[in-house]
């Protein structure tokens, strides 16, 4: 019998809303010293893929949801693909919702969002970048950072959503519809990347003068750019949203490798003018009432609720399907103008960092809300990437304008065409 | 690395020109990359399926041919005869896309073939205002023949069972049908259902009785709400 899993809260609705223009991955890299050598990091691979085992699945389809079924194949690294984020092809991936691949010295594992959220993703790409640098021989220690080297347990897998779920607390929904980016898109179902490195000890600096953290200031300087890049919004009422994930783990005991994450929302009325001290309060604020325990639990409660509901669960897949397609559009995607996810500083064990250069983070992007940002940390530096369909590119030199404009010194590194 | 006036940033590239603002670069170090940040553009593969988009093309072109004729030179006599064109290219297209197309499991594609023939052969039936003999004789046989193919699969070759055990459920399922409809007088002639019927329930009986753990649990896989 092979093992198998319901898909978590939070991952139920990926399958049923994905597909070639919207296909939820996204994307970590880490950048080492040397020239990757393929057959090491395909063994690493398959090290690896047997210790993460809700990653070892692939998606079937039950009568009534999706599940996820031990998955007997092994998972093949490929040479990185110029389509960053590029859908996955079950059949091509033999079934794995995940890929790996190498170019020059990084290797990016790009994930389906059905499997897990970025926390899990990241301890996945560690452990398999731990286990490809002991096979080359280095010196390493995984001082109790890497999950490879610790026994499994079953909280790995636990829906740390339905843990917490509780009847008794009520919450109402209500999401509106927000501003979108709109332009010119890229043929052939092209994601631009553009990325910028900041020095966290210069960034800390801004911050306190704004006495706010790195994702409230990032968001303020995201806002101020959309107010000098209106001609890409659609001219509508709606307000301008920026959507920020936020990472459950910190609210609530859970070390599930699975999604477990939820989101603030910042909204402005892109009209009026508003000066940049006024946008960090105003970020400030919205974060500091979103962000409190009862109020998250309210919202986990809301979102576990229809999954408990009895005609929710005794509905076909099929017409579950295009349910959720319906629920997407109005609390999904089109809610979003802007999303920017902040993955926090990444811990990598101190014997490991000689050998590791950079580590990105990006999110694919749809078309219905273009652009986004992923931002990480590691080793002193932020990295902030911009992913976009769209050619046009006010927003990003806005943003990466306004950053210098505070002071900080940014590098940047593109994907583009070469013009 | 380079330096965008304009925008003041760096920018790590071989580029002349600011990704951001197409403003000339300042070369900083005079130092090239050896090898762009990230792979080269190349035009992706066209995915596409020259032999199915022919198959429709043809399909639809007769459907479209028949209807006209059928149209224009309508008489009593031979009524609306292009139905049976529209209905056997519909059959063809599924035969195409689910049978030789697919590369999905066995069993899967036999209860498709099943299901679309009886639809195929239920249409024609009533088209041609005929006696009933597609449920009455051919769906009974087509549902008999596909849970014994697969029976067989399943009993001869050395596969996963769980994979087939579905497909075997609903053909037998299937094949219950035509004798539901006998019991309501749909169906005058009683012995192809009744064997159709009989020949169900007996492997049902027969999963029921050496079901084991394998089977339920894949049941409950596949049906969990």
């Amino acid at each position: 019998m092979r093992k198998w899993y319901r898909l978590d809260n939070a991952g139920k609705i990926f399958p049923s809303v994905s597909n070639a223009r919207r296909a939820n991955l996204f994307r970590l890299t880490i950048t080492l010293t040397e020239e990757i050598n393929p057959v090491v990091l395909q063994e690493a691979l398959n090290i690896t893929i047997k210790r993460f085992a809700t990653f070892n699945v692939k998606l079937k389809r039950g009568f009534f949801w999706y599940y996820f079924e031990e998955n007997k194949e092994n998972p093949v690294i490929e040479a990185e693909n110029p389509f960053i984020m590029e859908p996955i092809f079950s059949r091509e991936a033999k079934g794995f919702l995940f890929r790996v691949s190498y170019y020059h010295k990084r290797i990016a594992l790009e994930i389906f969002h059905a499997l897990s959220d970025g926390y899990g993703g990241m301890q996945f790409l560690k452990s398999i970048t731990y286990n490809y640098l002991l096979l080359l021989g280095k010196d390493i220690d995984s001082e109790n950072m890497i999950l490879s080297d610790i026994e499994s347990v079953r909280e790995e897998d636990q829906d740390s959503f339905v843990k917490n779920y509780d009847s008794t607390i009520k919450m109402d929904r209500k999401e509106q519809k927000a501003r979108h980016f709109k332009g010119t898109f890229y043929e052939n179902n092209w994601l631009s990347l553009i990325s910028g490195k900041v020095k966290e000890a210069e960034l800390k600096e801004v911050c306190n003068q704004y006495d706010c953290s790195h994702t409230q200031l990032l968001v303020a300087c995201l806002v101020a750019s959309a107010y000098r890049s209106q001609n890409l919004l659609e001219q509508k009422k709606h307000l301008f949203q920026v959507f920020v994930p936020v990472n459950l783990r910190r609210f609530f005991p859970s070390i599930t490798l699975r999604n477990f994450s939820l989101y603030v929302r910042t909204k402005f009325n892109i009209d009026k003018e508003i000066s940049f001290p006024e946008i960090v309060a105003k970020v400030k604020e919205d974060f500091s009432e979103e962000l409190q325990k009862d109020k998250l639990q309210a919202r986990i409660v809301a979102n576990v609720k229809w999954e408990k509901h009895f005609l929710m669960r005794i509905i076909p897949l099929f017409m579950k399907k295009i349910g959720f397609k319906i629920g997407y559009n109005i609390f999904g995607e089109s809610a979003n103008s802007f999303s920017l996810s902040n993955l926090g500083k990444v811990d990598i064990p101190s014997s490991m960092k000689k050998y590791i250069t950079a580590i990105d983070f990006s999110n694919g992007a749809g078309y219905v809300s273009p652009m986004n940002m992923g931002v990480v940390g590691y080793n002193g530096d932020i990295t902030m990437t911009f992913a976009s369909r769209i050619i046009e590119r006010d927003l990003q030199r806005e943003f990466f304008r306004i950053l210098a404009g505070l002071g900080l010194k940014v590098t940047i590194e593109t994907n583009e065409l070469e013009v | 690395m380079k330096q965008c006036p304009k925008c003041e940033v760096n920018i790590n590239t071989n580029r002349k020109t600011c990704p951001l603002c197409y403003e000339k670069l300042t070369d900083l170090d005079k130092e090239k990359l050896e090898h762009s940040i990230y792979p080269e553009y190349r035009q992706p593969k066209k995915k596409t399926n020259f032999f199915f988009r022919s198959a429709i093309f043809l399909a639809i072109a007769a459907m479209i041919i028949t209807a006209l004729v059928n149209i224009v030179t309508y008489n009593e006599e031979g009524g609306w005869w292009s139905f049976y064109v529209l209905v056997s290219m519909a059959y063809f297209l599924v035969l195409i896309k689910y049978s030789i197309i697919s590369r999905g499991n066995p069993a899967k594609k036999i209860v498709i073939q099943m299901i679309a023939l009886s639809i195929l052969v239920v249409v024609v039936d009533f088209i041609a205002h005929s006696t009933g003999w597609s449920y009455t004789y051919v769906v009974p046989f087509l549902s008999l023949a596909s849970s014994a193919t697969i029976g067989i699969i399943l009993l001869t070759k050395s596969i996963r069972y769980s994979d087939y055990i579905l497909y075997l459920f609903s053909s037998l399922l299937i094949g219950l049908i035509p004798f539901i409809l006998w019991i309501f007088k749909l169906v005058k002639v009683l012995w192809p259902s009744l064997t159709a019927a009989c020949f169900s329930l007996v492997v049902f009986l027969a999963m029921l009785v050496f079901a084991d753990r394998e089977i339920r649990d894949e049941l409950r896989k596949r049906f969990h709400i």
